[in-house]
């Protein structure tokens, strides 16, 4: 499953991020595999969206997402 | 000595900047780049005074930006001449992992820091103290908690400061011996025996501008270090002491449910906008009314006191009025800035970009371009400077070119002028007024330019797919009302200075080409006018009336006027004849002198130069009441000054504009290549409206 498909208000951990870029863009602002991340909002046409991760709330667009490998916690 | 203020976007770093240099501050550019170099001084208890140098914010230290970039290589490259003696590293406490990763790089790179826990006042005093030990004894380093905000603990800071603590021995990110190999050109080119320095050059050796190749899979390994590194921070300080705290989280998150909500967020945007453009159009005339009264009354009353001479003329008309048409702007872009720095200060930008990315991107926009874009309809200048923060190159490029379309102030003169000569003043389906709507209808014309030519752009400077829009959106808080204002004094710094030297220069040679011309016409205008002049010495209605003429004819015969006669051929096509030709001309320092030229062209200048609206009204009987010589026919027909309009919404009549394109394009080719497809759009659209309304 990957974090384009996540719902608002659902959360996840992060398992791998495709694209050693993106992998970087991403862990730069401090979501690293292993974390834990909410969906908390989405634009209309659900692009970008936004999730939050150690308590920083990062935007990115909906194509970057779906490279983002993810696991549904249960709720 | 030298200290450098390093940390993450958004961790407070300016308003530790402003409150320990307070206005001992200097924005300049770093050569070869368009990011803003800070630097500001302050002194220490004991007497040192401190060089500060602000670099720009950044998350770690392999840029992603021009930016970063800077930061990189200030830090990086041991004989870098701005290479501090000392990191003061400011640290997000509401935040920590993040920073103490960029911490733990600038204490790898054999540099001495001292840490500056910011935003305390976010995070409540239990804990505090436990926090600041458990860094303290982990990192090896003085950390000192501090609130630039609130101004605390900034006296405790400046006691560290005077010790410069000695580098840690042993790096947290241990470069792995299998490198030996790749790391040995760089140890020896670098001249260090700090081999995670060789390290990161060997990662990024276009930054040092080494011509060794980089290492393969430099992404990957940039990968594997930081995750390293996060794990490592995480063993050594703690989940407790890594937690967020979670009092100003829960804020932001009741603020963020209805800003970045998919229709009251729109709609509290809009809101937004609206007060901007209030502000820009409505309160910022007040201000210009005064500045232009101010610069025409010390005008005349420099004129009065320095003899009648040729250099008292082009001190007063040439020097000082291209002054008061730079300085007259001043208000509006105060206001801008007024309010993108507020919006900025507060954390609200980066949910604009949220909401308008995906709106803005089919024409090659970023979210990021919606502020430029709401800029231009103040000025340009400005704007373009602010594409800056847009990451994507192309992306970038296209905001920049399409930000010019806009219809800025200075074309509200102009605009103003021309609908209350053609348009009449009833009403449209008895409740719009008719000269609004045109009026309306020329911003929107702007805009509607903008995205088309953005999408043209777009279809050969695509943004590149794999470029990535990683946003963070920062927790709400009150504007620092002196950033704010620091903020507002050097934008409007920088385009007093950058688009004034370029109006100024191109006023006063527009100045003397009005005064010059072929001598022998230039000597019959005075022949014919010096004795009437004569006559009149003592009747003043007269007198004025006859100098306006003067002036009129003298235009007429100048080289402007010669030069205006000439492309009449070129402009004939549109229904313009030469004196639009002249004004034309004149109007390439800045859009609005064409209403002042038009006005000495039908003389409806200096004789009620007291009463502006007067003269305005003047100019427009004027206008209306010229008639063709040759046909008879008028020269304002509504097809003319349709076709003026819309060549004064699209033509790039502005070459601060053009010189600002050129330095943050870095290319005279897209600079001079935009000026010559706006004035083509210009002339074939106004070629088009022409025939469309005769």
């Amino acid at each position: 499953m990957h974090l384009g498909l996540l719902k608002k208000g659902q959360k996840a951990v992060v398992e791998s991020i495709e694209g050693e870029a993106l992998e970087n863009y991403l862990m730069r602002v401090g979501l690293v595999p292993g974390d834990l991340l909410e969906l908390v909002a989405e634009a209309p046409f659900g692009d970008p969206l936004a999730v939050k991760v150690n308590g920083v709330k990062v935007a990115m667009r909906r194509h970057d997402a779906e490279k983002v490998a993810i696991q549904l916690t249960e709720a | 000595m030298k200290i450098a203020l390093v940390g993450n976007p958004n961790s407070g770093k300016s308003s530790l900047f402003n409150a320990l240099t307070g206005l001992r501050q200097k924005v300049g550019n770093y050569p070869g780049v368009t990011v803003d170099r800070k630097l500001g001084q302050f002194q220490l208890p004991n007497g040192t005074l401190v060089h500060l140098s602000d670099l720009p914010g950044t998350y770690n230290i392999y840029p992603k930006s021009e930016d970063e970039a800077v930061s990189a290589k200030v830090l990086m490259l041991p004989s870098h001449p701005e290479r501090p003696d000392l990191v003061l590293l400011v640290a997000d406490a509401t935040n920590l992992r993040r920073s103490v990763l960029l911490c733990t790089q600038v204490m790898d790179m054999g540099l001495p820091v001292v840490l500056a826990l910011n935003m305390v006042d976010l995070i409540g005093k239990q804990g505090l103290e436990k926090k600041v030990k458990v860094l303290m004894t982990q990192l090896g380093i003085p950390v000192v908690p501090v609130s630039a905000r609130k101004g605390l603990g900034l006296d405790d800071l400046l006691q560290r400061l005077q010790e410069v603590p000695s580098p840690r021995p042993n790096p947290f990110f241990v470069v792995p011996s299998s490198f030996d190999a790749e790391l040995a050109p760089f140890l020896d080119r670098l001249q260090t025996q700090n081999r995670y320095l060789a390290w990161q050059a060997s990662l990024r050796p276009d930054l040092l501008d080494l011509d060794l190749a980089a290492n393969q899979n430099s992404d990957k390994l940039v990968s594997n270090e930081l995750a390293v590194r996060y794990e490592r921070i995480q063993e050594l300080l703690g989940e407790e002491c890594l937690a967020a705290p979670s009092d100003s989280e829960k804020t932001t998150d009741n603020i963020d449910r209805w800003l970045m909500h998919p229709f009251w967020g729109y709609l509290g945007f809009a809101a937004v906008l609206v007060m901007i453009f209030q502000a820009i159009f409505a309160w910022s005339s007040l201000p210009m009314d005064w500045i232009d009264a101010g610069f025409s009354a010390a005008g005349s009353w420099l004129s009065a006191v320095l003899p009648d001479h040729f250099l008292t003329r082009l001190l007063v008309e040439g020097i000082w009025g291209g002054l008061g048409g730079i300085v007259v702007f001043v208000p509006q872009i105060a206001m801008l800035f007024l309010f993108i720095s507020i919006l900025e200060d507060s954390g609200y930008m980066s949910r604009v970009v949220f909401l308008m990315d995906r709106i803005m991107r089919p024409f090659g926009f970023s979210g990021k371009s919606v502020i430029p874009l709401i800029g231009g309809m103040a000025c340009a200048v400005p704007s373009i400077m602010m594409a800056r923060t847009i990451p994507d190159k192309n992306e970038r490029l296209i905001t920049i070119l399409a930000t010019p379309f806009m219809s800025c102030s200075a074309r509200i003169p102009v605009y103003v002028l021309l609908i209350s000569v053609f348009v009449p003043e009833g009403s449209q389906w008895g409740i719009f007024n008719l000269q609004g709507l045109v009026m309306a209808a020329m911003y929107l014309l702007g805009f509607a330019m903008a995205l088309l030519v953005a999408f043209v752009i777009k279809t050969f400077r695509k943004p590149s797919i794999a470029a990535h829009f990683v946003a963070e959106l920062p927790l709400y808080r009150l504007p620092r009302w002196n950033n704010v204002g620091i903020t507002i004094y050097h934008k409007c710094r920088t385009f007093v200075v950058e688009a004034g030297k370029v109006i100024l220069a191109i006023s006063v040679v527009l100045w003397l080409l009005q005064q010059a011309g072929p001598e022998s016409d230039m000597e019959a205008v005075a022949k014919r006018f010096e004795p009437q002049l004569a006559a009149v010495q003592q009747d003043s209605v007269l007198k004025a009336q006859v100098e306006a003429e003067y002036a009129g004819a003298q235009l007429q015969a100048s080289y402007a006027g010669v030069i205006g006669r000439s492309i009449e051929p070129l402009i004939r096509p549109l229904g313009f004849d030469w004196k639009i030709g002249i004004s034309l001309l004149s109007s390439f320092a800045a859009r609005e002198v064409f209403v002042g030229t038009m006005a000495t062209l039908y003389s409806a200048g200096d004789g009620a130069a007291d009463d502006e609206s007067g003269r305005f009204a003047k100019l427009r009987e004027k206008m209306a009441a010229e008639r063709n010589p040759t046909t008879g026919e008028p020269v304002y027909t509504l097809a003319v000054a349709m076709a003026l309009l819309v060549f004064y919404a699209f033509a790039m009549q502005c070459l601060s504009t053009v010189a600002v394109v050129q330095r943050e394009t870095k290319s005279w080719k897209t600079a001079l290549g935009m000026l010559a497809y706006m004035t083509a759009i210009a002339y074939l659209s106004a070629l088009a409206t022409y025939h469309l309304f005769s």
